[in-house]
């Protein structure tokens, strides 16, 4: 009999179908895997499965009994822990408070802190962590908050639990020691469910796979036997030669647009120096937490780095804040669009000029007519779908307000662009408009700095791959070398975690 | 083709509604009945003495408004006007200079606008409590430049705040030319784009390649300096300086922000609606002394409508 059995899960939010129609079967004692791209669906299972969100339709059962949660604590009180890789913790409160969180050991409501300290310092004990119970939470590096999680799961009894993502924030070292905790875990008995994206770790610690793709379940399958290679294939539905699309070897335009040297800062990058092309796109490939945004976000004066040079067209030149990297002709596609790139209760048409609205001053007034005329040419140009530019961003699809945020970097006229995830939470539609978006700007000479998770997008649109590991430059595969071997799917399949210092910052 | 001149699609949600509009509607049965109410509140003498009576709470507000659409708030509005009282009644009596009293009183507002805007901006101070720092600083400084004594005025710079033309109180002009001014920076420069931006999203503006920090210092400013002149029309009607002058006066200001539709979290926001928030306010007590009204619900009512109207806007 089955620990858990998710069985035709389906979910939707708005008109997204997030997920349709997905199992999960997870035995007493297993380390099961659950892989996906982003956006497959794993996150929203999970979430289903601790009840922090409601499914619209499907079965669960736990020890071959169906259940029904209707809150998170009802979840927990059936043995469900999920460990979310940002760690759901009260930082100012300490070890034993968190552990106890939500059903402290009390007496007519007054705390009973002698239990609670004993009680947490057994099973920290029991887990091997060197812990004091009243050490403050938020003063504990990364690692050890995540024992607190487990010993958490562990008070509460849990039969099974979710690991999220749990080895991203760790360093090698630590990332043993998880393995170890998971281990032991599973030879009590307890069921585990492990998210990751880092396929070589999977490999090593799970007996089952169960991937999904855009929502949908595609195969389970016992995890000995298995390559990464294979992995990828089930995740992309495709073979890794076909990952390709068939196009004609690179002619690389021999004039640099952009050149970086030396580029530092703290542990998060690591002396990294590039070259990108006239007319190219050098896909920046690596792990999340891997450094890529943090490059690029260096570059384009976001962050403060360390040291390290940035050269435009030969010409070494200052950037201390991203209004200097306009200046000098850089664009930049944020990751995360809700968050930094766009505004997203202000009208479409004022996303897309907040960029450069000096050009439509006479007088210090803005030429509001202009404005929206030059806004509804890049409408027209990108293909934005709306029926009034002055309506709020929020009132576009996920793939048109992506469209918005590319349009208020093509607003500045840049030699260089920088795309962050372009096509993260968009639709399959619109996801080939933005690739053509990209090939058309590549046609016309601009310099594309690519990033993303997603592999084939990576290896279908760059002409240069730079794989960053740990925030340094780890390889760098031309086009036909990338297609001659599969070597640069290690990149995906890094062990350890942003650096080898046990404490991350933020 | 031309998109832009289809209009928006004319469905709108109850809270779409209300945010458009809603400040209108409330402006506009608030009339209707207060008419009624009252046979003369809706006389032109009437109109003046009730705008005559928000002038100063409107020009605090009207610097006010750039202040919340940033996200911010600006608690120090009121003890500025305290200060300035002070100062320019001191400097009038000292020097009997016109001109050097309103330098040092603009002067105040300016240093004091400052000292908020960098502490907000560059200090990265929460704007709450930047201000009410300022508050004390000011107040304090009022104390104790008039040693808590008020200072009396004469002479013709009673004629700043109490004067006429064609029957509209001076004051009255003041508010109105202010408000326009603020409507036309807020809506067409670059500025006041930037004002919304930051409070729609800071670290979107700023990845924008926008100087943020300078933008947010400036509503400070703004909001100081326009404190500031309230402050001469107050020391001008009164004829006095004093260290208590202008208590609680931020309070109406930010309630007429925010009766006025703007966001309590910043991004959004008009001219327009300021002013007629300011009027929804100020008309309450209007209607109260032409009914002779015990004044005091008035302070009641208005906390009313400040909850109600931001609580339905809330409810989306």
């Amino acid at each position: 009999m089955y620990r858990l059995e998710m069985k035709d899960i389906y979910k939707s939010f708005g008109g997204v179908h997030a997920l349709k129609g997905v199992q999960l079967c997870v035995e007493p004692g297993e380390v099961h895997a659950l892989i996906g791209e982003n956006g497959a669906g794993k996150s929203t299972l999970m979430k289903i499965l601790s009840c922090a969100i409601t499914k619209d339709a499907g079965e669960i059962l736990i020890d071959g009994q169906a259940v029904d949660f209707s809150s998170p604590k009802q979840a927990i009180a059936y043995g469900v822990s999920v460990i979310y890789q940002e760690l759901n913790m009260a930082p100012h409160m300490t070890v034993m408070e968190n552990i106890f969180l939500g059903n402290y050991p009390s007496r007519a409501g007054v705390l009973n802190r002698k239990e609670m300290f004993k009680r947490s310092q057994q099973l920290l004990d029991d887990l091997g962590a060197d812990l004091s119970p009243t050490a403050v939470v938020g003063s504990l590096p990364v690692a050890k908050q995540q024992m607190v999680e487990i010993a958490r799961a562990i008070k509460n009894n849990s039969k099974i639990i979710v690991f999220d993502e749990p080895s991203a924030v760790l360093g090698k070292a630590d990332s043993e020691v998880l393995f170890q905790q998971i281990e032991k875990l599973k030879n009590s008995g307890v069921s585990i469910i492990y998210i990751s994206h880092r396929l070589e770790e999977i490999l090593r610690i799970s007996d089952k796979v169960t991937v999904f793709r855009d929502g949908g379940y595609v195969t389970t399958q016992d995890t000995k036997g298995l390559e990464v290679k294979d992995l990828v294939s089930f995740m992309t539905g495709k073979d890794y030669s076909q990952m390709w699309p068939n196009r004609e070897a690179a002619q690389i335009d021999p004039e640099v647009a952009l050149e970086v040297r030396g580029l530092n800062r703290g542990d998060i990058i690591r002396d990294v120096s590039f070259q990108l092309h006239k007319g190219e796109v050098l896909g920046l490939a690596g792990l999340v937490g891997a450094g890529r945004t943090e490059i690029a976000r260096a570059i384009f004066g976001a962050d403060p780095k360390d040291s390290g040079e940035i050269l435009i067209q030969g010409q070494k030149v200052q950037i201390n804040n991203p209004a200097d990297a306009i200046r000098h002709g850089i664009g930049f596609v944020l990751e995360d669009r809700k968050t930094q790139g766009l505004l997203i209760e202000q009208p479409i048409a004022d996303n897309i000029t907040l960029t450069g609205l000096k050009k439509y001053v006479t007088y210090g007034v803005l030429g509001r007519k202009k404005e929206l005329h030059s806004a509804d040419r890049f409408k027209e140009m990108l293909g934005i779908k709306t029926n009034n530019i002055k309506n709020p961003v929020m009132s576009l699809s996920g793939g048109n307000q992506q469209k918005v945020a590319i349009a208020k970097w093509l607003h500045t006229e840049p030699q260089i662009l920088i795309l962050d995830e372009p096509t993260r939470g968009v639709d399959v539609g619109a996801k080939a408009e933005i690739y053509k978006i990209i090939e058309e700007l590549k046609a016309q000479g601009k310099a594309i700095l690519l990033i993303s998770s997603e592999f084939a997008e990576i290896l279908g649109l760059s002409d240069r791959i730079v794989v960053i590991r740990r925030g340094e430059v780890a390889a760098t595969f031309t086009h036909e070398e990338a297609m001659a071997d599969t070597k640069v799917l290690d990149a995906f399949a890094d062990q350890g975690g942003v650096g080898d210092h046990e404490h991350v910052k933020n | 083709m031309n998109m832009l001149k289809t209009k928006a699609n004319g469905k709108l949600s109850f809270s779409d509604f209300y945010e458009k509009y809603g400040v209108l509607i409330v402006f506009i049965l608030e009339m209707l009945l207060f008419s009624f109410l009252s046979p003369v509140f809706f006389s032109f003498k009437n109109i003046l003495n009730v705008l005559r009576q928000i002038a100063i709470t409107g020009i605090l507000a009207t610097g006010m408004t750039f202040v919340c659409i940033t996200g911010g708030i600006d608690l120090s509005v009121g003890a500025i006007i305290a200060l300035v009282t002070c100062l320019s009644a001191g400097t009038l009596v000292k020097t009997g200079s016109i001109a050097l009293a309103f330098l040092v009183g603009l002067g105040a507002g300016l240093g004091l606008g400052l000292l908020n805007g960098i502490g907000v901006a560059y200090g990265k101070m929460p704007p709450f409590v930047m201000t009410l720092g300022t508050t004390s600083i000011a107040s304090g400084l009022a104390f104790i430049y008039s040693q808590g004594l008020p200072i009396m005025i004469k002479g013709p710079f009673l004629k700043f705040g109490n004067g006429s033309i064609f029957n509209i109180p001076f004051p009255v002009i003041y508010f109105i030319v202010i408000l326009f001014a603020g409507h036309f920076l807020l809506k067409h420069t670059v500025f006041g784009r930037y004002v919304y931006s930051i409070g729609s999203n800071q670290e979107a503006t700023r990845l924008s390649g926008v100087n943020v920090r300078l933008s947010k210092m400036m509503v400070y400013v703004i909001s100081g300096v326009l404190a500031a002149f309230a402050g001469l029309i107050y020391t001008s009607q009164l004829g006095i300086g004093t260290s208590i002058a202008g208590q609680g006066y931020e309070l109406n200001a930010i309630a007429a922000v925010f009766v006025g539709g703007a966001s309590v979290t910043g991004g959004s926001g008009t001219m327009w609606g300021t002013f007629l928030g300011a009027i929804i306010i100020g008309a309450l007590g209007n209607i109260m002394n032409l009914n002779a009204v015990n004044p005091f619900i008035q302070t009641f009512l208005t906390g009313i409508i400040i909850i109600v109207s931001v609580l339905v806007r809330k409810k989306k």
